[in-house]
């Protein structure tokens, strides 16, 4: 009995941030395995109920849900301070406003392939966010066997 | 990758620079923020393959940063307001390599690498960065200053004999003049603002007063002859430790400008319109220092945008406009006939004709021409006044304009005399006591207060008779 216990507890302690063994995994594990590793989603990433923005294409389709490191692209870095967990993640934004004003920011070059905004309600069963409490750009780790596509609807095209 | 009109370097300029942070990211950082010890950089992310992503690098000044962030200014604004500036490339791979390094002209950066132009700061500042603000060192306080200045230039009427060089009483004039107009606008627009966060007048009053006093204009830079001086507002960081008002002290200088400096004041849709925006006082307030500027004989007013080298000139306000935007609130419109207008009629007459016996029929007969007007000028070749008669050399021209509130308003330019009386009669009775009370102070006081005015005065006056029972 004894050691049964201190084998669950062992458990728990080494599977990090997935301490319930019955939680679902991540979508892009691997890439996480490969490229983050360590850290990776942040600790204090949660499931909440979140109004999300996402730059897509019209029709929606799963490629719009690719993270960066599945776009074929090198890892975008200046310092070993960049945190390499991002790419392996979902850019996603609070609001309208924030979406709109970094595709504004970025170079005309590189507006990436996308045309519009879509809008979706991501919930708990979903993944996990980051920062907890969004202000703008996020981070999202998405669960495995979600499909996102259903929940995003377009708004408007990138202007 | 595009192909650059650059220079090749062999060098990293930025190389003992520390990544501070992000600051705008998708799918990994856009444009990271670097500093040293004393200097500022911006790495903006604008093109990427398979093996290497391109960044553009370019030195900031800490206001510079700081406009940026508190979005004042945009993304696109702050590349392209350095198209004098070097601008540097890399190529960094996924083994965090920098290489190729390059460097190019600002005004060489292609139209690819650059942002939208509404491409504004959205996200919140971290504390680091208040904190970072908040130590301006001296130069980079000015520098600050400097990137929300605006420009004013006063400059001698052309046929000035003193070329280019203002006098100290215009100057002083100016300062006053700009700095009164920029105060009460400053309290309307608080007043605007903030009324509805305070139930307690009192409060209220205090607040407005210690935010007038946060706002005051500083003098950031000045220029001898032709008295130009650029004036900017500070942050009110030690009195708004809060940051309550920050965003309203912040905007206040721009708002002044274009709602104040770049309007059309010689417009009478202008004037409506600023009759309708502001009461009386207030309007009386704002404008009435700034026409009086404008309108000084002596001087020209501009305002100059140094960064696009453009200026504006101010053409001085025609009276009848000038009339209607610092009226009073008309009251009750009187009836029509006793409404003034000015008729000029122009009689054909024998050289030697008694104008005192003249018949109606005469005149009928004898007219050549009449002009209807709401303004006239009237000579004045002498005043008497009780302790002595001035008399001048020539006719002096009084301007007179008849409100459309029933009022006349009377003025005389060269001394920057303009008055206003419910009637004409009481109208000139002010003129004659502004001018009996500038004849004792400027002229035959021994130590005149205005030297302008003394010399118009030896200019004009032929002789001065006093009063022998006085």
């Amino acid at each position: 009995m004894n050691t049964k216990k201190t084998l669950l507890v062992f458990f728990l302690l080494i599977s990090g941030h997935n301490s319930n063994p019955f939680m679902p995994v991540f979508k892009h594990k691997n890439d996480i395995n490969i490229h983050a590793q360590v850290n990776c989603p942040p600790i204090d990433a949660v499931e909440k109920e979140q109004d999300a923005y996402r730059f897509v294409n019209e029709p929606i389709t799963n490629n719009d849900f690719l993270p960066h490191t599945q776009l074929g692209m090198a890892p975008r870095q200046t310092s070993p301070s960049h945190e390499k967990c991002s790419r392996c993640a979902l850019s996603m934004f609070s609001s309208i406003e924030s979406a709109q004003k970094t595709y504004d920011s970025i170079p005309k070059k590189s507006k990436f392939r996308y045309t519009h905004i879509a809008k979706g309600l991501i919930i708990k069963p979903d993944g996990i966010l980051h920062p907890p409490v969004p202000n703008g750009h996020f981070d999202f780790f998405e669960y495995d066997g979600v499909d996102l596509t259903g929940k995003f609807s377009i708004i408007k095209p990138l202007s | 990758m595009i192909q650059l009109p650059s220079y090749k370097l062999i060098d990293w300029p930025f190389k003992d620079y520390t990544y501070i942070r992000d600051l705008i990211e998708f799918e990994g950082p856009i444009l990271v923020h670097y500093m040293n010890e004393k200097s500022h950089a911006l790495y903006y992310w604008v093109e990427g393959d398979s093996s290497v992503n391109r960044w553009l690098c370019f030195g900031v000044t800490l206001s510079e940063l700081y406009d940026y962030l508190k979005q004042n200014i945009s993304l696109y604004d702050l590349i392209s307001n350095k198209e004098r500036e070097a601008f540097y490339i890399t190529d960094i791979d996924n083994e965090l390599k920098y290489g190729n390094f390059q460097m190019l002209n600002g005004y060489s950066i292609p139209e690819e690498y650059m942002p939208d132009k509404d491409s504004y700061y959205i996200s919140e500042l971290p504390d680091f960065y208040d904190d970072l603000f908040r130590h301006l060192d001296k130069d980079s306080y000015l520098e600050f200053m400097k990137m929300r200045e605006i420009c004013l230039e006063i400059k001698p009427h052309k046929n000035s004999p003193h070329g280019d060089i203002v006098s100290m009483t215009d100057s002083i004039d100016f300062l006053n003049g700009i700095n009164n107009s920029y105060k009460n606008f400053v309290a309307f627009k608080f007043y605007n603002t903030y009324k509805d966060r305070y139930s307690d007048a009192k409060a209220l009053l205090k607040a407005t007063n210690k935010i007038i006093e946060a706002s005051e204009l500083r003098v950031v830079g000045a220029q001898q002859h032709s008295f130009q001086i650029s004036v900017a507002t500070d942050r009110i960081i030690e009195l708004d430790p809060q940051k309550e008002y920050n965003d309203f002290s912040e905007g206040i200088i721009n708002q002044y400008h274009d709602d104040v400096l770049s309007i059309d004041l010689n417009s009478e849709e202008t004037a409506s319109l600023l009759i309708e925006k502001y009461d009386d006082e207030t309007r009386n307030k704002i404008f009435q220092p700034l026409i009086r500027i404008i309108n000084n004989t002596n001087c020209d007013l501009s305002i100059i945008d140094k960064r696009k080298n453009k200026r504006k000139s101010f053409s001085k306000i025609n009276p009848v406009i000038k009339s209607k935007i610092l009226q009073k609130t008309p009251r009750p419109q009187p009836p029509d006939d006793l409404k003034k207008v000015f008729y000029t009629i122009t009689l054909e007459l024998n050289e030697n004709t008694d104008l005192t016996t003249i018949s109606k029929k005469e005149i009928q007969q004898s007219t050549l021409f009449s002009k209807v007007s709401q303004a006239a000028q009237q000579e004045i070749q002498k005043f008497n006044f009780d302790s002595f008669t001035v008399i001048f050399k020539r006719p002096i021209l009084l301007d007179y304009v008849s409100n459309d509130n029933g009022s006349f308003s009377i003025s005389f330019p060269p001394l920057n005399i303009e008055v206003t009386g419910t009637a004409r009669n009481n109208a000139f009775e002010k003129v004659m006591d502004a001018f009996e009370s500038l004849i004792q102070r400027d002229y035959l006081s021994k130590v005149p207060q205005k030297k302008e005015n003394k010399a118009f005065f030896e200019q004009h006056v032929s002789e001065i008779i006093f009063n022998q029972n006085i």
